[in-house]
C-alpha cells in the first residue's frame, strides 16, 4: 500500500470521529430538492415561450425566420417521429466512435454525443445553413436546465468557432461535468422544435 | 420510540434496550458494515458487537444523538475488520478511500495529527462550513460509505453532479487542511 493511500485510509477513519450532530444529520433521508421550474411549471413555460417568441421576431428575419417557423409550426400531431435514441440508434451504424482528444471545435459545426456507459464519441458535421438556424433557436433558450437529471445520453452542439452548448433534449437533459472537456457554455433549454431539428439532423447524417 | 427513551432503558440495565435499538437503527447499522465489508456474515457480526460496545458503554455514557453514536460504533468496528481481512493483500485501495488520496497535503502527518485530535477537529470546522447538501453528500459518501449512484437518488440528483461536488469538496478540504496547518 502506497503511503499516500495509507493517508487516506487514515483520514477516512478519522471521518468516524468527527461530531455526532453531522453524523445524525446525514442519517435523515435528504430532502430532494423541487427545481424552479417544477415548483412553478406553467410560469417557466411561459416565460419561455415568451422570450424565444421575442428574440425571434426581433432578431431574425427573411429566410431564417421561415426557417425556424418550419420547425416551429410544426402541429403537435405532426410532429416527428423520431425519439432522440432513435436517431442515435440509426446515426451510430456505419460510424467509428472518436476519443473527446480527437474531436477539433475549430473544424465546422458538429453535433456531438457520448451514450450513457460508454467510452467514445459521436459526430454528425452540420452544415452552415443549420448552424445559423440552431444558433438563433438555441440564443432564444432559457439556460436553466436541471443539471441534476439523470441522462442516457451527454449532447453537444460545435458551433466550429470554439462555441459549445448543451442543449436540453427531451430525452437528454443536459450534461454534467463538460466543462471539464472543453471551452463550455452552461447547458440550455430549447422548445420542442430545437430538439426535434437536432434529432432531425442526427438522424439525416445516418 | 425516542432515544431518550432507548438510552434510559440502557442505563437501567434492560434488556429490551437492545431489542428497540434493533428496531429502530439495525437496518441502518447493517448497511454502513455491509458497504464496509462486504459480507452480510461479517456485517451481522459487527453490527452485534455494536450492540455489545453501547450495552457496555451506557452508562457511563449517555449520547445525545443514539443513531450517530451507534453508527460511528460500527464503522469503526467494521473499518478494523476490513483492514484485518485485508491486511495481507493489500496494493490498492477503491471508493472512498481511495478518493480522499486528493485531500491530503503531500507534506502532512495525518497520523500525528489523528492522534492528537487535531485532525478531527479540523474535519468539524471544515464539514460545519459546508452547507447542508455539500455536508450530507459528503457524510453520506465518506462516513456512511454509501455509492454515488446512491446519494444522486437520496438527493434527486444526476450521479454526475453529485461526482463533480464531492471532487470539489475534496479539493476544498485539501486547501483547507493546508490552510490549516496541519504538516
Amino acid at each position: 500500500m502506497t503511503e499516500k493511500l495509507k493517508k487516506a485510509e487514515l483520514l477516512f477513519i478519522a471521518i468516524g470521529t468527527v461530531d455526532d450532530r453531522f453524523v445524525a444529520e446525514a442519517m435523515e433521508p435528504a430532502a430532494v430538492k423541487k427545481r424552479p421550474w417544477q415548483r412553478k411549471p406553467f410560469a417557466y413555460g411561459l416565460a419561455s415561450a415568451a422570450a424565444v417568441l421575442l428574440v425571434v421576431l426581433s432578431v431574425f428575419g427573411g429566410s431564417m425566420l421561415s426557417r425556424i417557423y418550419g420547425y416551429m409550426a410544426l402541429p403537435e400531431e405532426g410532429r416527428s417521429h423520431l425519439s432522440l435514441q432513435h436517431a442515435l440508434d440509426t446515426a451510430r451504424d456505419g460510424m467509428t466512435a472518436i476519443r473527446s482528444e480527437d474531436i477539433d471545435l475549430f473544424s465546422g459545426a458538429q453535433i456531438i454525443w457520448q451514450e450513457k456507459d460508454t467510452e467514445g464519441y459521436y459526430a454528425v458535421k452540420v452544415n452552415d445553413d443549420d448552424v445559423s438556424t440552431l444558433k438563433s433557436l438555441t440564443a432564444a433558450s432559457e439556460t436553466a436546465v436541471d443539471p441534476e437529471a439523470d441522462h442516457m445520453v451527454k449532447l453537444w452542439i460545435s458551433f466550429g468557432d470554439g462555441t459549445v452548448i448543451s442543449p436540453y433534449l427531451k430525452e437528454n437533459p443536459g450534461n454534467v461535468g463538460y466543462g471539464e472537456l472543453f471551452d463550455y457554455e452552461p447547458e440550455v433549454y430549447p422548445e420542442y422544435f430545437c430538439s426535434d431539428m437536432v434529432i432531425d439532423l442526427i438522424a439525416s447524417d445516418a | 420510540m425516542e432515544d431518550y427513551q432507548i438510552v434510559d432503558l440502557y442505563w437501567a440495565r434492560s434488556e429490551s434496550a437492545i431489542e428497540q435499538t434493533k428496531t429502530k437503527y439495525g437496518r441502518t447499522l447493517t448497511g454502513i458494515s455491509f458497504s464496509l465489508v462486504s459480507s452480510r456474515e461479517d456485517a451481522e457480526e459487527c453490527v452485534n458487537d455494536t450492540y455489545l460496545a453501547a450495552w457496555n458503554s451506557m452508562p457511563t455514557e449517555r449520547p445525545t444523538y443514539l443513531g450517530a453514536f451507534l453508527a460511528k460504533i460500527v464503522r469503526r468496528l467494521s473499518v478494523s475488520r476490513y483492514r484485518l481481512a485485508h491486511a495481507e493483500k493489500r496494493g490498492g485501495a477503491e471508493g472512498p478511500v481511495a478518493e480522499l488520496t486528493d485531500c491530503i497535503p503531500s507534506s502532512m502527518d495525518v497520523e500525528k495529527q489523528f492522534e492528537n485530535g487535531m485532525l478531527t477537529a479540523a474535519l468539524n470546522r471544515f464539514i460545519e462550513g459546508l452547507d447542508k447538501e455539500k455536508r450530507y453528500m459528503f457524510l453520506r459518501r465518506y462516513f456512511y460509505s454509501d455509492s454515488v449512484s446512491d446519494i444522486a437518488a437520496s438527493l434527486g440528483a444526476g450521479e454526475g453532479r453529485v461526482k463533480t461536488t464531492l471532487h470539489r469538496i475534496r479539493l476544498s478540504l485539501h486547501d483547507f487542511l493546508e490552510k490549516e496547518g496541519l504538516i
